[in-house]
């Protein structure tokens, strides 16, 4: 059973979007109860997958909400846009590749900062991420 | 002497006798069809009386049996020959022969009786619940006996009985649940609440009765409710963990809500199972705590001099583990000013690539943070796994116990240790 | 082109340099424009970057902090980065950053220390 509570949407078609994305990642995973080394963690890979909307995109959109998924709440951010698509997700994954001269961090590093991360894509379609981080419940 | 008659005259007698004897002709088939008619309606009537699947019995004003229909026979077990011989006293059991005299006086005060119940005893022993309907047989204006069409109910009452058990264990079901059961319209008006769920919400079964399946909720699950609701309607099912219920008195607790669309006499209904999961909660949060505390206790973090800290590590590193362990450690440098740590594995049984893995980010971490890490604590076994591993420790200064560590730290802080003795 | 967000301070022949807390892209490419300029302006030999108050570290920021370091190393000047935060550490490590054999201290005032014999009158 998968339930959220809040949701809300954000736009991003400027590297200023940037800083509003990471505002509203930090306060939202804060009030819901994630300790500061866990939002750092979202907010960063919120932050790398926003700068890869702009970047090769140009613009998309991030979508947050709380979820609970087998009886654990978390949060889920999902990025989209309908940029030129990922060819080959599986290369793109691996750390060091990059086609943007960057450091090829930003898929690879989001993946392990984060719980869950799934990514849809289709050549000359657009690119989904959907990544999720649950509360800690020992 | 009498005159002669004239031939018209005795003509005319004559023709009257025949008209006569006719008309007795006809009489006499009229007699006899209404004979015939009379027979037929007696036999149907004795067959009706004989076959009927209702029992008939009299008796005479002392209760001596004087005729009964074969239904009798089947009823009290007794033929018909042993049963005409006996009185009413015989056949029914002590409570009911007062009934039966009760009875028999109304009926003779002229009262119209209701159906009435007596228990029959049969011949083999068994007590047979009958349902009678009796009224009194006159003869010349005066009362001369009863008249009774009696019933088995024994199956009836069976089924009574089996009805009023189950609605008596649904009752005990639902009233020493130790969970609110509320049971509600399709639409959410309920109607059916258990003691419990009075307890819990703090209302009485009428004020319950008169609201909503939503009431039971403080606005803040509204859309919960309504997820749960639809889900409801769709699957015929839905459970809810850790929703707030509101009490009367404007309290919330924490509850799991299981509902089901139960059929109750061809209507649809929600079926609602309430559970405080206020005490699992408080002992979870418990659990959690202690776990917290014993995942502290197993890799404490001490300052054991200026600029220095210890960090022993016990048992295996999971990732769980190792996050928080890199947490307090940088914390606590942070927290201290100590840009020393000494990250000692003397307590690791053995190790493997993701906890090294694990210790290999902590000292990266602590590297970052303008600190550094000593890795103390890597006897012979543990530094043969690394090597053969491929675990890569470069930069990492490493030594094989804590004091060896120790003095690795003096030296940076350009400390000396001295031995008085020797002075 | 001057930043706005970013201070620069020369102590003796250091610069301290605080990064505001949370930088966007820009400020952050100003920040190394600004940086060169003032070592070349200054005649510095080493720069502290104060990092104390940021909050997110992601791999476009550590980049261009790695290439700045770089370019000041070039210039022949030394960099230390001081005062990140734990977690911002953690999360750092765990995105598979690597900042190289960077120098780093706790804070500025033990970072200060580090870089004193760039002060007149040489080690402490
Ligand atoms: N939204 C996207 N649309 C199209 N391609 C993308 C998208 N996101 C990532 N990619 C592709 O995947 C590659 C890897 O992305 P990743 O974020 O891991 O590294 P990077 O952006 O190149 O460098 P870094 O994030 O370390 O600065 C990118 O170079 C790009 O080719
Ligand atoms: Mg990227």
């Amino acid at each position: 059973m998968m339930t959220g509570r809040d949701a809300c949407e954000v736009s991003i078609d400027s590297e200023n979007e940037m800083i509003s994305v990471r505002k509203v990642i930090r306060n939202v995973a804060t009030e819901m109860g994630f300790g500061v080394t866990d939002v750092t963690r979202i907010v960063t890979a919120a932050s790398e997958l926003t700068r890869n909307i702009f970047l090769y995109a140009s613009s998309g959109t991030m979508i947050w909400r709380t979820c609970e998924v087998n009886g654990n709440t978390g949060i889920e951010l999902i990025f989209e846009d309908h940029g030129p698509g990922i060819a080959d997700i599986e290369e793109a994954m691996q750390a060091g590749f990059t086609t943007g001269g960057g450091l090829g961090l930003g898929l690879p590093g989001t993946k392990r900062l984060m719980d869950d991360m799934e990514i849809k894509s289709q050549k000359g379609e657009g690119t989904v991420i959907t990544i999720r981080k649950y509360l800690r419940r020992c | 002497m009498q005159a002669e008659k004239s031939k018209e005259e005795l003509l005319e007698e004559l023709e009257d006798l025949r008209r006569q004897v006719s008309e007795m002709k006809k009489s006499a088939t009229e007699a006899n069809a209404i004979f015939e008619s009379l027979k037929e309606s007696e036999e149907r009537f004795r067959g009706l009386f004989e076959n009927a699947s209702d029992g008939i019995w009299a008796q005479d004003l002392k209760g001596n049996f004087t005729w009964a229909n074969k239904i009798t026979e089947t009823t009290t077990g007794y033929t018909l020959k042993e049963f005409l011989g006996m009185n009413i006293a015989e056949i029914i059991t002590p409570e009911s022969l007062q009934e039966a005299r009760k009875i028999k006086q109304r009926l003779m005060n002229n009262e119209l009786l209701p159906v009435y119940e007596l228990d029959v005893k049969t011949k083999d022993g068994r007590v047979v619940p009958l349902e009678l309907n009796s009224h009194l047989i006159m003869k010349n204006g005066e009362p001369f006996g009863v008249e009774a069409i009696l019933r088995d109910i024994s199956e009836r009452k069976r089924i009574e009985q089996a009805h009023h058990d189950s609605e008596v264990k649904y009752r005990a079901l639902m009233d020493y649940s130790s969970d609110a059961i509320v049971l509600a319209e399709f639409e959410g008006d309920l109607i059916e609440v258990n003691r419990k769920a009075e307890s819990l919400l703090g209302y009485l079964q009428e004020d319950l009765l008169n609201m909503r399946f939503i009431d039971l909720h403080p606005q803040e699950e509204a859309e919960r409710i309504e997820g749960g609701l639809a889900e409801l309607y769709e699957k015929g099912s839905t459970y809810l963990n850790d929703i707030l219920v509101l009490t009367k008195s404007g309290r919330t607790f924490p509850a799991e809500s299981t509902a089901t669309i139960v059929e109750y006499g061809g209507k649809k209904l929600i079926q609602a199972v309430i559970h405080d999961i206020t005490k699992r909660k408080r002992n979870q949060e418990i659990i959690t705590r202690q776990a917290q505390e014993i995942m502290e206790i197993s890799t404490p973090v001490v300052q054991i001099w200026d600029n220095v800290l210890a960090a022993p590590v016990i048992g295996t590193l999971d990732s769980q583990r190792a996050e928080q362990f890199t947490e307090r450690l940088l914390n606590k440098i942070v927290e201290t000013n100590s840009p020393i740590a000494l990250v000692d594995i003397t307590g690791v049984p053995a190790i493997d690539t993701r906890t090294a893995q694990h210790l290999i980010d902590t000292i990266s971490a602590v590297q970052l943070l303008g600190g550094q890490a000593i890795l103390t604590g890597v006897r012979p076994a543990i530094a043969q796994t690394l090597v053969h591993l491929g675990i890569n420790l470069n930069g990492v200064v490493t030594r094989p116990s804590l004091a060896a560590g120790l003095q690795v730290a003096f030296q940076k802080l350009g400390l000396q240790i001295k031995n008085n003795n020797e002075l | 082109m001057i930043a706005k967000n970013t201070s620069v301070i020369k102590i003796y022949n250091t610069l301290l340099v605080t990064v505001p807390a949370d930088p966007d892209d820009n400020t952050i490419t100003e920040l190394q424009e600004h940086v060169l300029e003032s070592m070349e302006k200054c005649v510095a030999k080493g720069v502290i970057l104060d990092i104390s108050m940021v909050e997110t570290l992601d791999s476009f920021f550590a980049r261009t902090i790695t290439e700045t370091i770089q370019m000041v190393a070039v210039m022949g000047g030394d960099t230390v980065i001081a005062g990140m935060r734990p977690s911002v550490a953690i999360t750092a490590i765990q995105l598979g950053l690597n900042l190289g054999n960077v120098r780093t201290a706790l804070n500025v005032e033990l970072a200060l220390d580090m870089v004193a014999d760039f002060r007149p009158g040489g080690q402490k």
